[in-house]
């Protein structure tokens, strides 16, 4: 990587889980500085410059969450809150108290440096992009599209997608927050009346879903509302 | 001690208080109180009003038996003064010859002392049993008038009709001597018609009504007044007006009636008058005295009744006495027993002492005065009884009313409901025929009497009181059980801790009801220790669940790292495969088993929102399409042309339909299509997927949603086994159900979910069990 090497606080009470991140990371280019409790992350936060933090809730002295707060009370560094809990509740408080990820134990750890680097995107490049605005440019969160020459970003990356996903993602995107269902999508791009049992929109949203989310599973951008539709959640 | 020198008070008190009635009773005028001592001259009091009155009275009497014994100012013997029915015919009697059969019964008048002795040695037996009819008397003309009519009136014997007839002239000599005579306080003339039709006067003066004003108290009438009276005495003597017998109505056409009644008051003669005049103050500050006496008598008596009640009601439980036990009606009644004994015993000596004592017009009040006396200590007796009984807790305790009503109770409440409902019954037939019955008695009588007329409005009133009262006490029954009704029907609609409040009961709904709290306390209390182990066993294994999962992390990131190792050895690369595969299956079984406590336990938010179902199938189709399409395996969707709305979370449906498509891809033989359909239904919608199984289903579909059961132990190593338990955990939890369906090789799962209702408009219901 060309550009300077980036710091990353791994905070967790375990020191081999610690020590396997760390492993990763640095294979990937980064700087990794340890930390095994909340304390000591604050510490360090104070000593060294830091671009991102990976956090583990439960950990003696002070847990994560507290550690956060803090944390943002005074800088707005990426955090990627890694927690045993994957109930959705713990998963919506780490979020609302100011994380910009959550990742639940145990990982992959290919996902995991894949969030790493989405994070570190979009709080670096991401400013530069947003910079040319244009009226044809569409954005929500990481997520970017340019409808002058059809392109797609997502956290600053190009994305490859076929003509009628490019539509279909554009559709939503334009709409954000709105649920489109399957049959309204139809409409929409193919300008006719859907009919009956064709999935074709279903699978083109999930070819959608594998090529601009890191976890298809659990997408950051275009979600599932079971049972009503799809929409792409509206980010600022 | 203490409570005899009190009850020693009371009776003197009670005592003095009789001394003071009597003393004023016998000093005061009848039909006037004591008002009249309020007057300071005798003249104006009411006592000298009295005296007026009653000479009025003696001097119409003294005129009707003048006319009937007098002939010119002597006694004539010769005038028939009774005629009579005898069985000889009609028969008329004179003076002479009743005086002579007076004399025969041993019956003589002593012309002095005007008092008529009747020997008991009769001379004449034959005749005390001689009955007459009598026909008219001289002295007593309204004989027949002013008795009620009958078969038996009239008759009576010669003998008793002598004597009376001889006490007649002895009241007449009596009369004679103070009317007939001049030289006294009072002033008189009347004129009147006699029973004959005789005009008619007498008098002990010869002033004319004008003078009698100038005597001081007069009373004048005039036939030609109507009946106004001339009188300064106050209050009037109305003996004046009063209809005499003998003497004609002096309101009548001829207006000859007058009657002038004057009282010298400066009193120059020595008689009556004058004595009444001379004792009057003496008699007043008699009078105080008793007033004084009555007033100190009630003041004593009171306060001692007040000490004595207090005495009693300090005593509490200690003062009950071994006589308390004694049910209280039947202690009344011996009470009222004993008294009537004493009553009657000492009747005959009380009434001779009366007799000695008391004058004999006042006999009457004594007799009356010593029987009050008596009921009196008798009720403060009985009273006393009852405050003791009352301040021992025993009052209500021991009466046979008590009794009976506990009897009745426990018969009603705990006795055969259909015999408590039949004697109940029985009851108020019984009640309704004696007040008919009693009613149609009144109405027979026709209202003769306003007795009857009260007691024909009692009883209706009674009647229908009754019966109000055993509609309200229906009504309120029936509204009880509809109540406990609704209270089971709560129950039995799963709010188990659901308490009726058992204040609003009586009687058996009140057993019932307190059954019912019973019940719902020992339902719920067993849900909860349910739902408490449920709870306890959920958070054990979320505990579990996260405390591998650490440890997990490490394993799972170091068998990749290993991986990642050029490693040359084959053998090595082989083992850490199977570290790779045993720790991801570790890490699914963990997260499943999660899910299923979880779902199994209620411990899941649900998000009820109105979705479609069919939009879900195809989005869920879409999911898996590369995992079928791995296996060579066709998902054919059937779905209707309209949404089906149904009432679910979405996210929680999704992992049923995730789990069962999961089972599908996994479980249904290769190249082989798999059937997902969507039908529409009215009350609730079927999602149904069917797929031929790879391997031979030798599993109940029951067990197959059993925890760690699967198709087949052997092969696939990658399910937890926990699917369609957490699917059919989730759908329930959503008001649906989930069934297989087993046939041969054919496995078919079926969600029934219910329809989305467009009046259940709570579109999102946050259920967080």
């Amino acid at each position: 990587m060309a550009q300077e090497q980036q710091t990353i606080l791994v905070c967790d009470d375990d020191k081999e889980i610690v020590d396997a991140i760390s492993i990763y990371l640095s294979g990937e280019g980064f700087r990794v500085i340890k930390a095994y409790d909340g304390k000591e992350a604050l510490r360090l936060m104070e000593e060294e410059h830091v671009d991102l933090i990976i956090m583990d809730v439960m950990m003696p002295e002070l847990d994560g969450i507290h550690t956060t707060l803090k944390i943002r009370e005074t800088s707005s560094v990426p955090i990627i809150i890694l927690s045993a809990k994957s109930e959705d509740t713990d998963k919506i408080l780490g979020l609302n108290i100011g994380a910009d990820d959550y990742i639940a134990k145990p990982f992959n750890p290919l996902e995991l440096v894949a969030r790493v680097k989405s994070q570190l995107r979009r709080y670096t490049k991401l400013g530069n992009i947003s910079g040319s605005q244009s009226q044809a440019v569409y954005k929500c969160g990481g997520l970017m599209i340019n409808d002058d020459n059809k392109e797609v970003f997502v956290d600053g990356e190009p994305v490859k997608l076929t003509p009628i996903e490019y539509n279909i993602l554009l559709l939503l995107v334009k709409n954000a927050g709105k649920v489109f269902s399957i049959d309204e999508i139809f409409q929409q791009i193919w300008n006719e009346e859907a009919i009956g049992a064709d999935n074709t929109v279903a699978v083109h949203i999930r070819h959608i879903r594998e090529k601009i989310e890191i976890n298809p599973r659990e997408p950051r951008y275009l979600k599932v509302v079971w049972g009503v539709g799809y929409k792409v959640e509206k980010q600022p | 001690m203490k409570k005899t020198f009190i009850i020693i008070i009371h009776t003197l008190s009670v005592l003095l208080f009789v001394a003071g009635l009597s003393v004023i009773y016998m000093l005061s005028p009848e039909g006037f109180g004591i008002s009249w001592a309020g007057e300071e001259d005798f003249v104006e009091s009411a006592k000298f009003a009295s005296m007026v009155n009653e000479d009025i009275a003696g001097i119409k009497e003294y005129a009707l038996l003048r006319d009937t014994f007098e002939e010119n100012g002597e006694i004539t013997y010769d005038r028939v003064v009774v005629t009579a029915e005898t069985s000889n015919g009609m028969t008329s009697y004179t003076l002479r010859e009743l005086s002579a059969i007076a004399a025969d019964y041993g019956c003589s008048l002593d012309p002095d002392t005007h008092r008529v002795t009747i020997s008991t040695a009769s001379r004449n037996e034959d005749a005390v049993n001689y009955q007459l009819k009598i026909g008219h008397k001289l002295y007593d003309p309204d004989y027949y008038a002013e008795r009620p009519q009958g078969p038996g009136q009239g008759i009576m014997s010669l003998r008793d009709l002598s004597i009376e007839v001889m006490q007649e002239l002895a009241r007449y000599y009596e009369l004679h001597d103070i009317y007939g005579i001049e030289g006294g306080n009072l002033y008189y003339f009347m004129h009147y018609v006699d029973s004959e039709g005789n005009f008619r006067d007498i008098y002990n003066t010869d002033r004319a009504s004008e003078d009698m004003r100038d005597l001081g108290k007069y009373a004048l009438v005039e036939g030609e007044g109507q009946g106004q009276m001339d009188t300064n005495i106050s209050p009037a003597p109305d003996n004046a007006y009063e209809l005499s017998s003998g003497i004609q109505d002096p309101f009548g056409t001829e207006d000859d009636y007058e009657l002038a009644v004057g009282v010298d008051t400066t009193f120059p003669y020595e008689d009556r008058y004058s004595e009444a005049a001379a004792g009057y103050n003496s008699e007043i500050d008699h009078v105080y005295m008793g007033v004084a006496m009555m007033i100190a008598g009630l003041l004593i008596g009171l306060v001692s009744l007040i000490l004595l009640i207090r005495g009693i009601a300090l005593g509490g439980r200690e003062g009950i006495r071994p006589s308390d036990s004694i049910a209280f009606e039947i202690w009344l009644l011996l009470l009222a027993a004993f008294g009537g004994v004493i009553y009657l015993a000492f009747r005959g000596v009380s009434g001779e002492i009366i007799g000695i004592l008391a004058p004999s017009d006042s006999r009457h009040f004594f007799t009356s005065l010593v029987n009050g006396v008596l009921l009196y200590g008798f009720t403060v007796y009985a009273f006393c009884v009852m405050i003791r009984r009352y301040e021992g807790g025993v009052l209500w305790k021991n009466t046979l009313l008590r009794r009976i009503c506990d009897a009745a109770s426990d018969f009603s409440n705990h006795g055969s409901l259909g015999a408590s409902m039949l004697l109940r019954f029985l009851c108020l037939v019984v009640f309704n025929a004696a007040m008919g019955a009693a009613i149609m008695h009144c109405l027979n009588m026709r209202f003769e009497s306003g007795i009857y007329m009260l007691i024909f409005c009692l009883l209706m009133v009674a009647l229908v009181v009754a019966d109000i009262a055993v509609f309200i006490a229906l009504f309120r029954q029936g509204s009880q059980r509809e109540e406990l009704g609704n209270a089971l029907k709560t129950i039995s609609l799963g709010e188990t801790g659901y308490e009726v409040p058992e204040e609003d009961f009586s009687g058996r709904e009140l057993v019932m009801a307190k059954d019912i709290n019973n019940i719902s306390k020992g339902l719920s209390k067993a849900l909860n220790e349910q739902v408490r182990s449920e709870r306890l066993r959920a958070d054990l294994i979320t505990n579990v669940s996260h405390d591998i999962r650490t440890p997990l992390t490490s394993i799972i990131n170091y068998v990749d790292l290993i991986k990642r190792e050029n490693i040359e050895n084959q053998k090595i690369r082989d083992y850490v495969d199977v570290l790779d595969k045993k720790s991801e299956r570790l890490r699914n079984l963990t997260e499943d088993l999660l899910e299923a406590s979880k779902a199994s336990s209620g411990n899941v938010k649900l998000e009820m929102t109105k979705i479609d179902l069919k939009e879900l199938a195809m989005q869920a189709g879409a999911e898996f399409e590369d995992k079928f399409a791995a296996r060579d395996l066709e998902l054919c969707l059937t779905l209707p042309e309209e949404p089906v709305f149904i009432m679910a979370d979405g996210r929680h449906l999704w992992r049923v339909l995730e789990n069962l498509y999961n089972n599908a891809a996994k479980y249904a033989m290769e190249h082989t299509r798999i059937y997902a359909d969507v039908v529409k239904g009215g009350e609730e919608d079927i999602f149904t997927i069917k797929n031929v199984s790879s391997e031979k289903l030798n599993v109940s579909p029951d067990e197959l949603t059993e925890r760690f059961v699967r198709g087949d132990e052997s092969r696939h190593t990658e399910g937890s086994g926990l699917g369609l338990s957490i699917a059919k955990s989730l759908t329930s939890l959503m008001g649906g159900r989930l069934e297989i369906v087993i046939d041969g090789d054919l496995y078919k799962a079926n969600i029934h979910l219910p329809s989305y209702r467009e009046e259940g408009s709570e579109d999102i219901q946050d259920k967080d069990i």
